[in-house]
C-alpha cells in the first residue's frame, strides 16, 4: 500500500480512537487482484508486511472488507452497486468473489479476536 | 371451489388447495377484498372463507384493514422464494431475495449495517476505482472520510 494512504490511515485512526468510536471505523477494498487485496488488508489490520512504510510493525486492527464481498453489497441500494461496481461482479469470477470473501471473513475474525490485546494506536 | 381431476384424490388435502386458491385471488383482483368477495370467487361459502381468512392473518399472509377487507401481507413474498432460489442464479435474484426478506420482517429499510460507519477507502485503478466505492459507502449511509485510488506500475 501507497505510503502515504498508510500515513493517513494512521491518522484516521489515532482521531477515532480518541473520540472512542473506533467500533464504527471500516476499510473498504477495491483491488482486483486477490493477492493484493489480502497484503493492503493485512496493512490495515497487522501491519505494513513490507516495513516500508508508517504503518511498518502497526497493528490497526481495523475490520477491513473488499467491495465485491455480498456482505458488503447487500447493504448497499441495489441501483448504485450496479451503477457502480456491477461491472466487477461479472468480470470477476464468482469463485474468485466467494473465495474473497471467505479470505477477508477469515481476516476480520482474526481481528475481532485480537481485540483483546492493545492496538499500537495509543 | 375449483374442481380438480386427481389420479389419487385419497392424498389431496383440499384445505391446503383452498388456502392456495385464496391467496390467488389476490393475485387476480389486484385489490383488497371483502370476505364476501372473497368466498364469491373462490365459490366457497361464507364460514368456509371466514376460517381461511383467519388461518391466512394468523400465518401473517393476509391482514384486515379498517373497511373489513383483506389484503396480502409482504409475507406472501415469502412463498416465491423457492422458484427465485433455486431457478435464479444472476445478481438481480439474489437482489430480489434479499430486499423480500428484509421486507417481510418488517423493516423499511435496507440491511444497511454500513449506516454511520466511518469508511476509509483503498480503490484501485485497475479494480473498483475510490470514487466508485465512495458513493456505495454514502449510499448505504456510511460517512467517507477517506478516499483513494491506487495505481500500481
Amino acid at each position: 500500500m501507497d505510503p502515504e494512504n498508510q500515513a493517513q490511515i494512521k491518522k484516521i485512526a489515532e482521531s477515532t480512537r480518541k473520540d472512542e468510536v473506533s467500533d464504527d471505523i471500516i476499510v473498504i477494498l477495491g483491488a482486483s487482484d486477490l493477492d493484493g487485496a489480502l497484503i493492503s488488508a493485512e496493512t490495515v489490520t497487522d501491519g505494513d508486511p513490507s516495513f516500508s512504510g508508517p504503518l511498518a510493525g502497526v497493528s490497526l486492527r481495523l475490520p477491513v472488507y473488499h467491495i465485491l464481498e455480498p456482505e458488503v453489497r447487500d447493504a448497499i441500494p441495489e441501483d448504485v452497486y450496479e451503477e457502480n461496481v456491477g461491472i466487477w461482479t461479472l468480470a470477476v469470477e464468482p469463485e474468485k468473489i466467494e473465495k474473497m470473501g471467505k479470505e477477508f471473513k477469515a481476516i476480520r475474525e482474526k481481528t475481532s479476536l485480537g481485540k483483546n490485546e492493545e492496538s499500537d494506536i495509543p | 371451489m375449483r374442481n380438480y381431476r386427481l389420479e389419487k384424490p385419497c392424498y389431496f388435502v383440499s384445505s391446503l388447495a383452498k388456502g392456495l386458491s385464496l391467496l390467488q385471488v389476490f393475485a387476480e383482483a389486484g385489490r383488497a377484498l371483502t370476505l364476501s368477495e372473497i368466498a364469491n370467487a373462490m365459490e366457497v361459502n361464507h364460514t368456509t372463507a371466514t376460517r381461511l381468512c383467519y388461518t391466512l392473518t394468523e400465518l401473517g399472509f393476509i391482514q384486515r384493514d379498517d373497511h373489513r377487507r383483506y389484503l396480502p401481507t409482504p409475507k406472501v413474498l415469502t412463498l416465491g422464494y423457492a422458484f427465485i432460489l433455486c431457478s435464479g442464479q444472476g445478481m438481480g435474484f439474489r437482489s430480489v431475495h434479499r430486499k423480500t426478506e428484509i421486507h417481510t420482517k418488517g423493516e423499511v429499510e435496507m440491511d444497511n449495517w454500513l449506516k454511520g460507519k466511518t469508511a476509509i477507502i483503498i480503490g484501485e485503478r485497475d479494480g473498483v476505482q475510490g470514487p466508485s466505492i465512495a458513493k456505495c459507502l454514502e449510499a448505504a449511509g456510511a460517512n467517507v472520510v477517506y478516499a483513494v485510488t491506487e495505481c500500481f506500475v
